[in-house]
C-alpha cells in the first residue's frame, strides 16, 4: 500500500491520530481497496474509534495487493510512536507539503515520509507489532434516538464538569436533554460535586428521541471525540438506544472521511435515585414522606447493585467484537478485570499507609526483636523486609497455636501407678 | 440555617471567581463564613500558623450580591461556617471567568442528602440561555470550632511597606525558589525592601527602593531594617494572587516574628499571614 496525503489533509490525519491516542495504546492501520482505516480500542474494550479515509482524501492512493496474498495487508503499531510522528498538529500544515504512507506486503515497518518546505524530507519508520485486524460490530441504523449537534455546544457543556469526572450521563426526553456526572453510589455522591446541565432541542441541528432514556459513558473518550470534531469543525451525530447498549458517534465529511466512535454504556439503574441536583431537590420531600415502604426499596437496591456489576461486561460484549484478538471468555475476563482493578488499586492505596505504619512499629521494636534472637533470617542487608503480617505471626507465633489441652496428649489415659487409696470403691 | 445569594453583575461574578481561584492556589480547603454584611474566606493551615488563620479575606456582601439572605443558628450567633474544597469550587465557577460565560449566579445552601453549596449558573451562550447546576459538598463547622476561625489580631508591626508589582516580585521570587527554600524579607522605614536568599555558595538579594511606607510612626532611626525569614514556597503562592487586581499590596513585618501581606481592593480585603521560620 502506498498513498500520498496533500498538505492540508495531513492536519486532519494528525488530529485523528491524536483522538485515537486518547482511546487506546495501539493503532491499527488497515488499507482497503478504496479506503484507508485507522482504528483503536481502549484497554478495557469499552471504547472503540475508527477513522476511514476514502480515496478522495489522498492525492494518490494505490492499494496494490500481491496475488499470492490472500489476506489484507494490515498492521498494528504502537500509538506512542505514531503520536510522536504527528506531534503538534497545529503547526504541521505550515511545514508539511505532503505526507506519504507506505506499507509493504511483507514489511516490518510502517513508513511515514513527510515532504516539508525547502525540500526537507522527514521519514519515520514505525515498527509493526503484529499483523492483525480490529473490527467492531455495532449498528447505528436501527436505533430510536438520534441527535446531530455542533461540537462547540457539547464542548461548552462538558467544560462545566470537573476535570476528574469519569462518566457522563445523558438523560434524554423529546423536550430536553440533561447532562450530569455519574456517581456510583450514595457515598460517592456525597463526596463529589454534582453538576447538571440542561440543553434544549432547539440547540441541536437535529433532535429526535424515540425512547426516553439515560445513557452513561466515559467522559475521557468523549472529550477525545469532541476535540477532533471541533478541530475539523464538523457536526457530531449520535445514535443510541438505551443504557447498556452502545452509543455511536459519527463525525463525517462525506465523501472524504468518516469517523465512528463507539462507547459502551452502563446498564441503567432500576430505581431512578441517581444523582441529579435539580431532580433530587424536587423529590426530596417525596422520599422522606414515602419512607414507610423501605422493605421493598431495599430489595430494589439490591437488585440494581447486582445489575451494575454485570453491566460493563454486557455492554462491552455488545459493542465490540474483535475477531482477530481474543476469544470470548478471555475478553470478558479482561473487561471485568479492568473494572475490578480500579477498586483493587483503591484498596491497595488505602492499605498501604496502614501497612507501612505496622512496619514502622515493628522496626521500632527492632532491638527487642534482635535480642530475642528471632532475626536470624531477616538480618540480610538489602532484602526486602518481611510483610508486617508475617513478622507479627512470627513474634506472636504462640498466640496462633491451639489452646493447650492435657487430654490431647498421647498416653493421657494410661495409668502408670494406681491410686493408693481407692476412693471410688469406698463411695459405692 | 439558610443562605441564598444572587449575583448578576458580570464584573462581580468574574471577581468572585477570581477570588476562589486565588484561594484554590493557596490551600486545598477553605472555610467560608457568612454573616449579614460580609462573606469571609478563611484558610487555616495547621502546620503554618498554629491555631490561627493563614488567610483572612473579607468580601462586602452588598458589592457582590444583588440579593442576599442568610439566617444563622440563632439570633445572637447569626453566622454560618462552611468548609469546602477549593479546587472543585474553582473548577465549577470556571464559566464565570470567561467573557460571555454567565448571566447570573444563584448561590445557596442546600441539603441534598448532604449539605451542599449549590451554584445555579445561568449560562449565556449566543442567543440561548441555559442553567448549569453545581452541587458542591460542604461541611458545616460546629459552633465549638468557631473559636479557631476568629479574626487574627493585628499586632504592632515594625514596618509597613507597599509592595511593588506582584508580577515583578513573582518572577524574582520564582528564580530564588530554585536556590533556597527560605526567603528573607527585609524592609526599613525609608522605603527599601530587600528580598534575599542565602545558600552556602551564594547570597542573592534584590533591592527595591523608594517604596511608599505607611505610617512610619515616630522618630526612631529610619534606616533600621526589620527582617523576616519565611517559607519561599508560601511566599510565591501568595504572589500568584495577582488575579484579584488589588489596588495596593502592603507588606507588614514584625521583626523576626511574622509577615502579613494585605491585599487591598475597594470591596475585598485579603490578609495573608506567614510566620517566620527560624534558621
Amino acid at each position: 500500500m502506498k498513498c500520498v496525503i496533500p498538505g492540508p489533509n495531513v492536519k486532519v490525519l494528525a488530529r485523528a491520530i491524536h483522538a485515537l491516542c486518547r482511546i487506546g495504546d495501539e493503532l491499527y492501520v488497515e488499507p482497503e481497496p478504496a479506503k484507508l482505516s485507522f482504528r483503536a480500542v481502549s484497554a478495557s474494550k469499552s471504547a472503540y474509534a475508527s477513522f476511514s479515509f476514502s480515496e478522495s482524501f489522498f492525492s494518490y492512493y494505490n492499494y496494490e495487493q500481491t496475488k499470492s496474498q490472500e489476506e489484507d495487508v494490515t498492521c498494528k503499531v504502537s500509538m506512542k510512536s505514531c503520536v510522536a510522528v504527528f506531534r503538534s498538529p497545529t503547526h504541521l500544515d505550515k511545514q508539511v507539503e505532503a505526507c506519504q504512507i507506505r506499507l509493504e506486503p511483507d514489511g516490518v515497518k510502517l513508513i511515514f515520509e513527510f515532504h516539508c518546505h525547502h525540500g526537507i524530507i522527514k521519514t519515520h519508520y514505525l515498527p509493526i507489532i503484529e499483523c492483525e485486524t480490529l473490527e467492531a460490530v455495532y449498528s447505528k441504523d436501527m436505533v430510536p434516538n438520534r441527535l446531530v449537534v455542533q461540537p462547540k455546544l457539547l464542548t461548552f457543556a462538558v467544560m462545566n464538569f470537573q476535570a476528574n469526572t469519569l462518566e457522563l450521563t445523558l438523560v434524554v426526553t423529546p423536550q430536553k436533554m440533561q447532562l450530569r456526572n455519574y456517581a456510583e453510589d450514595e457515598n460517592e455522591m456525597k463526596k463529589t460535586v454534582r453538576t447538571e446541565l440542561c440543553l434544549e432541542p432547539g440547540e441541536f441541528d437535529h433532535y429526535s428521541i424515540g425512547v426516553d432514556t439515560s445513557v452513561t459513558f466515559c467522559l475521557r473518550e468523549f472529550r477525545a471525540l469532541l476535540l477532533f470534531a471541533e478541530a475539523v469543525n464538523l457536526p457530531v451525530a449520535a445514535s443510541f438506544e438505551t443504557g447498556g447498549r452502545p452509543i455511536v458517534f459519527v463525525v463525517k465529511n462525506a465523501p472524504t472521511f468518516e469517523s465512528n466512535f463507539v462507547f459502551a454504556t452502563l446498564m441503567p439503574m432500576a430505581n431512578n435515585q441517581l444523582n441529579t441536583s435539580q431532580q433530587s431537590y424536587e423529590t426530596v420531600p417525596h422520599t422522606s414522606r414515602a419512607k414507610t415502604g423501605t422493605s421493598t426499596k431495599n430489595c430494589d437496591t439490591a437488585h440494581t447493585a447486582c445489575k451494575r456489576i454485570l453491566s460493563p461486561i454486557h455492554a462491552t460484549e455488545n459493542s465490540i467484537h474483535t475477531p482477530a484478538a481474543v476469544s470470548g471468555p478471555s475478553r470478558r475476563c479482561n473487561s471485568s478485570k479492568e473494572h475490578g482493578s480500579q477498586s483493587m488499586t483503591e484498596n491497595v492505596s488505602e492499605l498501604l499507609p496502614r501497612l507501612r505504619m505496622q512496619e514502622d512499629c515493628v522496626q521500632d521494636n527492632g532491638n527487642t526483636r534482635d535480642a530475642e534472637n528471632t532475626a536470624g533470617e531477616d538480618a540480610v542487608p538489602g532484602t526486602p523486609p518481611l510483610p508486617a503480617a508475617k513478622k507479627a505471626r512470627y513474634i506472636f507465633s504462640r498466640c496462633f497455636e491451639a489452646t493447650f489441652n492435657s487430654q490431647m496428649l498421647p498416653g493421657y489415659d494410661e495409668v502408670l501407678a494406681e491410686d493408693s487409696d481407692d476412693e471410688s470403691n469406698k463411695r459405692t | 440555617m439558610k443562605f441564598r445569594g444572587k449575583m448578576t453583575d458580570i464584573i462581580c461574578m468574574k471577581q468572585f471567581a477570581n477570588i476562589i481561584v486565588t484561594i484554590a492556589k493557596l490551600s486545598k480547603l477553605c472555610v467560608v463564613r457568612l454573616t449579614k454584611d460580609f462573606m469571609y474566606f478563611i484558610i487555616v493551615e495547621e502546620n503554618v500558623t498554629v491555631g490561627k488563620p493563614m488567610v483572612w479575606s473579607v468580601l462586602e456582601q452588598t458589592h457582590f450580591f444583588n440579593e442576599y439572605n442568610m439566617a444563622g443558628v440563632s439570633e445572637e450567633q447569626n453566622e454560618i461556617y462552611l468548609e469546602f474544597e477549593t479546587d472543585v469550587m474553582a473548577r465549577s465557577l470556571s464559566s464565570l471567568r470567561v467573557s460571555h460565560g454567565a448571566r447570573s449566579v444563584k448561590m445557596k445552601l442546600t441539603n441534598k442528602k448532604s449539605p451542599c453549596l449549590t451554584f445555579e449558573i445561568q449560562l449565556s451562550e449566543l442567543s440561548h440561555s441555559r442553567f448549569c447546576v453545581h452541587d458542591i459538598p460542604v461541611t458545616v463547622i460546629p459552633r465549638r470550632e468557631w473559636i479557631m476561625l476568629q479574626e487574627p489580631q493585628v499586632t504592632n508591626y515594625n514596618v509597613s511597606i507597599q509592595l511593588p508589582g506582584l508580577k515583578l516580585l513573582r518572577t524574582i521570587a520564582e528564580r530564588m525558589k530554585a536556590l533556597s527554600s527560605y526567603i528573607v524579607l527585609l524592609a526599613n522605614r525609608e522605603g527599601t525592601l530587600i528580598l534575599k536568599v542565602e545558600t552556602p555558595e551564594a547570597t542573592v538579594s534584590t533591592h527595591f527602593k523608594n517604596l511608599t511606607v505607611e505610617d512610619s510612626g515616630g522618630d526612631e532611626e529610619n534606616d533600621e531594617f526589620f527582617s523576616a525569614r519565611v517559607d519561599i514556597k508560601k511566599f510565591v503562592q501568595f504572589l500568584m494572587s495577582e488575579q484579584v487586581n488589588p489596588n495596593k499590596v502592603l507588606c507588614k513585618i514584625v521583626d523576626d516574628k511574622m509577615v502579613a501581606m494585605f491585599l487591598v481592593h475597594e470591596d475585598i480585603v485579603l490578609h495573608y499571614f506567614l510566620p517566620v521560620v527560624a534558621v
